[in-house]
């Protein structure tokens, strides 16, 4: 009787772990275990290469654009409306503040293979310096001239590359922290026993 | 020899280019009317126009094409090909902005297309051909 009893309560709990692991395999794709070596031994180096060339060039880059920029909008400010001359100000001040950040956590995310510093930086370049750098070139009370249209759109590249480059990197290096995670358990376990 | 210091400076002098190739891309009207006589036609402004867009859509052709080069590795590390491109672009970036400001004819444009896109872009094919084909690596 206790037997039967054990049977169905091993039976329950398979049936409960198999449906839990399938939903997580359906709604976060690549957690299980055994997909987590597709991606790297656990022994190797998981940093983006390309991220880290993105990083370096846009680090590179800043300071042109923050010079161009300046001087553009010193410029042009006494010609744009009273609104306009607000939301340039705002906007020149936010975006050299989140993009300093934005580097300096990446270039700290992808060397160290951490992966909340590289998903800040991503989500930093998604929800803010994409939509800014869009509105200075897409809006036209901003009075865009010709050289803010050029340093504007090869900034914006640059902030594309990241988004393209940089999800891969979170994705590759989540993977591996999970593989070492894992394998650490199981080593530590052998240890315990 | 130390080469890593050639690249920030060969990736800048690249950028500044490219960026004065779009700023003169998009303002080429006053260099256009700098260079036709004063009782110009509407079909010799064209013509005019015309050249110097197609010059201009060259230079960064070549320029870009230079870019792909140094992005993906293949003559990021070599030393007297980045050396010549960075002369040859800072210079190119001194005159063309010489052009926009001080509203140069078109015609001297075709001697920045010819001595600072060209001439880099030839030693990039040639680099190129190195690299991949004879796999003389540096």
């Amino acid at each position: 009787m206790a037997s039967k009893v054990s049977e169905i309560h091993g039976n329950a709990r398979r049936l409960v772990s198999t449906t839990v692991e399938t939903l997580t395999e359906t709604i976060f794709p690549g957690v299980s275990f055994n997909q987590l070596g597709e991606v790297s031994n656990g022994n190797e180096v998981v940093s983006s290469l390309p991220l880290q060339m993105v990083l370096y060039f846009s680090t590179l880059f800043f300071p042109c654009w923050m010079i161009t920029s300046s001087v553009m909008l010193s410029l042009k400010f006494a010609y744009v409306s009273s609104l306009y001359q607000w939301v340039l100000v705002a906007v020149h001040t936010s975006i050299p503040v989140i993009e300093v950040i934005r580097l300096y956590i990446g270039h700290i995310g992808n060397l160290e293979e951490k992966v909340p510093e590289l998903a800040g930086s991503w989500l930093l370049t998604l929800l803010l310096q994409l939509p800014l750098l869009s509105f200075l070139l897409l809006v036209p009370g901003t009075q865009s001239l010709p050289m803010d249209y050029a340093v504007n759109s090869i900034f914006l590249v640059f902030v594309l590359l990241h988004l393209a480059f940089g999800y891969r990197a979170i994705k590759n290096t989540a993977a591996h922290q999970t593989l070492l995670y894992h394998t650490s358990l199981v080593l530590s376990r052998g240890h315990g026993d | 020899m130390r080469i890593t210091g050639l690249i920030p400076a060969r990736f800048l002098t690249l950028t500044s280019h490219l960026v004065l190739l779009i700023t003169i891309l998009i303002s080429r009207e006053e260099n256009v009317l700098a260079c036709l006589p004063a009782d110009y036609t509407q079909q010799q402004y064209k013509t005019r126009d015309a050249e110097f867009l197609g010059g201009l859509v060259a230079g960064i052709a070549l320029t870009a094409l230079e870019f792909i080069g140094f992005l993906t590795g293949v003559s990021m590390f070599t030393g007297l090909p980045a050396l010549l491109s960075l002369t040859c672009h800072s210079g190119a970036s001194v005159a063309l902005s010489y052009m926009v400001v001080d509203v140069w004819d078109c015609h001297l444009y075709w001697w920045v297309f010819g001595l600072a896109s060209v001439l880099p872009a030839v030693v990039e094919v040639l680099v190129f051909v190195n690299v991949l084909m004879l796999k003389k690596n540096v």
